[in-house]
């Protein structure tokens, strides 16, 4: 024991002399030499799929500024490059935001852009609060990430209670033509997270606002990430309801909806949330996601210039990649953030928090053609509603200025 | 005795420096955060896996319960000084009630009950969302400052290590041991073994909980496969036994390699450290069963020849 | 997969924590070897039987052996390290990605009595009771067979009869764990997976073998229906999410109120 001790005294005596000598950390009076912007991104793990576009669009949006020569920071008057740092957190929570906090501590980061998905978003967000660094985000759809006060957080993605209500109105619609029984008797299964308490709450709002239209006879929760959920599916068919309307990420839904086929289910109206007209999911599931009625933040097929502009130059630097909403959400929101980087003309964080705040952006691929931020950080922008067809097509069907075609409901052999 | 005491005050003394000769060392303050904090943590949990012999997988419970208790009594505007020791309360109210069932176990029967007992707990806390939040489990908006965590840390770990010293050295300890060498024996000699095994569980816990306490403050996200994760039972079954079950200084050298290794490779290769845990496991449980002390012990014994030698640890 | 628990503690007198390694390692060889060689996944076994059964052997003579002697908990904890050591080179060789098995016989189903079932959870239902009485017969009618069993119950008197010990301990030890890998291969016909997977399976395994009593194959048998009734119920009265719970409450409780199993306890019940 006497041993042990010394040598711990020794490494604590160490530790002192080495920390001591650590050097402190300087800026160079007339600015930076680079921008240093960070971010983790769910690589491997259950959400890899969207975070390699996540991570492919922000390179994407810092190539072109880079191309250029770099933010123009007037403060400075010149043009900075970005250097842009990711992480992968395998999609797990306590990874993300001990990342990020590397990001902040480590690699002393100017700024951050957000990472994917709900969970990973509410977990790791505590890091740029304390440090008061600006973070801005378009993958934590959850309204509760945004309501807990914290100031320096933005986010693209409008809240999934929106999305809700999107697809309720949408619903009446199709009530209104008789293509949908009214009331719809809805079953409803979400995920255990903020994400599916959100959808959960905007359906249950809108139940109790339009009970004519709308009765939920069925309200779940399951477990993210989960193997099977065949014993879930049993409640829900021994419910009758006319529409199985579900709340889950990509694994989830692919491992769902495969269960719900194989279990011979059907209803007149399927969805899961913002899920299904992903090329991943229709792929892995063939025609069991044929009909599948979502309610997304942006989808290629909206008919207007900037969109197909947008279109064109990702297939072009990623011809492998399909242009999914993954892939316009985070480009645009690594664009804001370089935007409010030239707006605000130099590195001072307080500064850009200010600038993002009051920030309007015009010329925009998002739905609604805005990019401003509430009070609480995130965007209140309109949702495209699709439903898959037959043969791998997908029409947008709602709303009026963004429709490419007819929905096909009730679910055919229903 | 006492030129233990004077290593150890001179080793406090130099941590207690630090923040105030390096004060812009964020990273190196964080890094010896966390190394008060495992070690404290491998400390408590070597009281019951170490000094009684009964290997739990399941010890992140208790961490778990003091990081919630904090975490809610935060949200809810409770300060500190009542939310810590709360929580730490709780932690062992905990233990006795897994404990009295559990220690009716011998062995491996208890360590597969301690897996389930860990597991269920994660379960327990992901499913009741209203107080704990579920899945995504709970987040804080405000930290204490750097320094103040740094001191309690280091305060904590203080406490668990001369703890587990008086420990060794009281009758308490020597009941330990018998109940580790042959719980039967011991019985048989007297020794109220269910009480000591309690008793050791019961201050393991209370450790834990107030490392929780402090990890939540730290981390400010609890969720439960962060907080009651079995990866979280691992490392504190790791740390151990690479430095030495069952010594005093063991658990805090195990720390001190496991913080090293996870720091390194944190933003690298995929889970290359757990990888690297795991043959380190496999190597010493084969070879040198008693960890890095008992390899520093072989090679002094190698240098000098055997007189009269008492194991040290 | 239980079998293979149960097996292994009543020959080795050890507990098996590895197993939750190579049930995983079966069902990412098994995945391995459809998507890089179109191996069909029925198929799969034939070679990781074979394989594990070899693996598990070495296993046993390098390492476990070695570990025999000492306290029973050394022996958790070395196959504690080989678990850990399975679990990350699985995220290292295939991160955490999660993967499964896609092709026309996963998803097939059939109508009967008004049911609609899976195909492919009949079809490991089937193996699975098949290798329940492939391994009976095994134990039961074969001269390996019997010396396992008799090095189960009473390893010096084993030895006196002349059965060799060693060479017995280690062909245990690869049967549990190609069973472990034949497990994984049918589970991976029916979820996906990630390197996590073998660790909630595991437990519940655990759980069986205790529910049955660790000595006897029957009681494995009857172990695995009771808590998937348990489970079953369980469910229709709490959320989906918490069926996992079940088992390792049922696990506890059973450990600890009758630590010989039920039907070691109906046994001493019936004796006394």
């Amino acid at each position: 024991m006497r041993h042990s001790f010394l040598a711990l005294a020794a490494a604590a005596v160490a530790c002192s002399v080495v920390a001591a000598a650590t050097p402190v950390a300087t800026h160079a009076d007339n600015g930076p030499t680079e921008v240093v912007v960070g971010a983790v991104l769910p690589l491997t793990g259950e959400e890899s799929t969207v975070g390699t576009y996540y991570k492919a669009a922000y390179e994407l949006a810092t190539k072109e500024i880079n191309d250029h020569g770099g933010v123009e920071l007037r403060t400075y008057g010149r043009k900075i490059p970005v250097k842009l740092i990711i992480y992968d957190d395998k999609t797990d929570a306590a990874t993300s935001r001990n990342l990020y906090e590397r990001l902040a501590v480590q690699d002393h980061v100017d700024a951050m852009l957000g990472g994917y998905s709900t969970d990973l978003v509410q977990a790791q967000t505590v890091v740029p609060n304390q440090h008061q660094i600006p973070y801005v985000g378009g993958g934590g759809a959850a309204s509760a990430i945004y309501k807990r006060g914290f100031k320096t957080i933005f986010s693209l993605l409008a809240s999934i209670e929106n999305l809700a209500y999107t697809e309720c109105d949408f619903i009446e619609e199709m009530q209104a033509a008789k293509k949908l029984p009214k009331p719809l008797r809805m079953a409803v299964v979400f995920e255990n997270t903020p994400h599916g308490q959100d959808f959960a709450r905007g359906l249950a709002q809108r139940a109790k606002a339009k009970p004519q239209s709308f009765q939920i006879v069925m309200n779940e929760a399951f477990d993210l990430h989960g193997k099977d959920f065949t014993p879930l599916l049993q409640k829900v068919k021994a419910t009758n309801a006319n529409a199985f309307m579900a709340d889950a990420h990509l694994d989830d839904y692919i491992t769902m909806q495969r269960q719900y086929t194989q279990a011979g289910m059907h209803h007149a109206y399927i969805t899961y949330g913002a899920r299904g007209p992903d090329k991943k999911g229709r792929d892995a599931l063939g025609k069991s996601a044929d009909y599948i009625v979502a309610a997304s933040w942006w989808n290629q097929a909206i008919p207007n210039a900037a969109v197909k502009a947008f279109d064109d130059k990702w297939a072009k630097a990623y011809p492998k990649l399909n242009t999914e909403w993954y892939s316009a959400l985070p480009y645009e929101t690594a664009r804001t953030l370089y935007i409010a980087l030239t707006e605000t003309g130099s590195v001072d964080k307080a500064k850009l928090v200010e600038t993002l705040r009051h920030i309007d952006i015009r010329d925009t691929v998002l739905p609604g053609g805005h990019i401003k931020f509430p009070a609480d950080g995130q965007i209140e922008a309109p949702f495209v509603v699709t439903e898959n067809l037959p043969d791998g097509k997908t029409v947008i069907v709602y709303p009026h200025a963004e429709k490419t075609g007819e929905a096909v409901l009730p679910v055919p052999g229903s | 005795m006492a030129r233990n005491g004077a290593f150890a005050a001179i080793a406090i003394a130099a941590l207690v420096a630090v923040p105030f000769v390096a004060p812009h060392a964020e990273y190196a303050l964080d890094v010896l955060f966390l190394i008060f904090l495992y070690g404290a943590m491998a400390t408590a949990w070597n009281l019951v896996g170490g000094f009684a012999g009964q290997v739990s997988f399941g010890h992140a419970a208790f961490l778990g319960i003091g990081a919630y208790a904090t975490a809610i009594m935060t949200q809810n505007g409770i300060s500190l000084w009542i939310s810590v020791p709360v929580s730490a309360l709780l932690a062992g109210a905990y233990s006795l009630v897994i404990g009295i069932p559990a220690f009716r176990l011998r062995g491996p029967y208890f360590s597969i009950a301690t897996i389930g007992i860990g597991e269920a707990t994660r379960l327990i806390a992901r499913n009741w969302s209203s107080l704990t939040g579920g899945v995504s489990g709970l987040t804080l908006s405000s930290a204490p400052p750097l320094l103040l965590q740094y001191f309690a840390a280091l305060a904590l770990l203080v406490a668990a290590v001369g703890l587990a010293a008086w420990i060794r050295a009281s009758r308490f300890g020597y009941a330990l041991a018998a109940v580790r060498q042959d719980t039967d024996a011991a019985e048989t000699l007297g020794v109220a073994t269910t009480v000591a095994k309690t008793q050791a569980l019961f201050l393991s816990a209370c450790i834990l909980g107030v490392a929780g306490s402090v990890y939540a403050l730290h981390y400010l996200f609890v969720s439960p496969d962060s907080v009651f994760g079995f990866s979280t039972s691992i490392a504190l079954v790791i740390m151990p036994i690479i430095g030495g079950l069952g010594t005093v200084t063991g658990p805090l050298i195990g720390a001190v390699i496991y913080t090293f290794i996870r720091e390194q490779l944190a933003a690298t290769l995929a889970n290359v450290d757990l990888l690297a845990f795991g043959v380190l496991l496999i190597a010493i449980v084969v070879f040198e069963p008693r960890g890095i002390l008992g390899i520093a012990d072989r090679i002094r014994r190698m240098r000098k020849p055997p007189a009269v030698t008492v194991p040290d640890g | 997969m239980s079998y293979g628990l149960a097996l292994i503690y009543g020959v080795l007198k050890i507990i098996n924590l590895a197993n939750a390694g190579f049930l995983m390692l079966g069902a990412y060889v098994t995945w391995w070897l459809f998507t890089a060689y179109h191996v069909d996944p029925l198929l799969a076994p034939l070679v990781i039987i074979p394989v594990f059964f070899l693996i598990g052997v070495g296993l046993e003579r390098t390492l476990v052996r070695r570990v025999l002697g000492s306290e029973p908990i050394i022996s958790l904890l070395l196959l504690f390290g080989v678990w850990l050591v399975l679990q990350n080179l699985a995220y290292v060789i295939w991160t955490g990605d999660t993967r499964s098995i896609e092709n026309s016989f996963i998803e097939s189903t059939v109508k009967l009595g008004g049911l609609q079932l899976s195909i492919p959870r009949l079809y490991v239902f089937a193996m699975g009771v098949l290798s329940l009485i492939a391994l009976q017969l095994f134990l039961t009618r074969t001269y390996l067979g019997r010396a396992i069993r008799a090095t189960a119950q009473d390893r010096d008197a084993a030895r006196l009869v002349g059965v060799d010990v060693d060479r017995v301990m280690g062909i245990a030890f690869g049967i549990g764990i190609a069973l472990a890998g034949f497990g994984g291969s049918l589970l991976s016909l029916l979820f996906s997976f990630t390197p996590d997977f073998g660790r909630v399976l595991s437990l519940k395994s655990f759980c069986i073998v205790v529910l049955g009593g660790l000595d006897s194959i029957v009681g494995v048998a009857f172990g695995s229906v009771a808590l998937a009734i348990a489970e079953a119920f369980g469910v229709r009265y709490m959320p989906a999410s918490m069926q996992d719970l079940i088992s390792f409450v049922v696990l506890v409780v059973v450990l600890v109120a009758l630590p010989k199993g039920i039907v070691g306890t109906l046994r001493s019940l019936r004796r006394g």
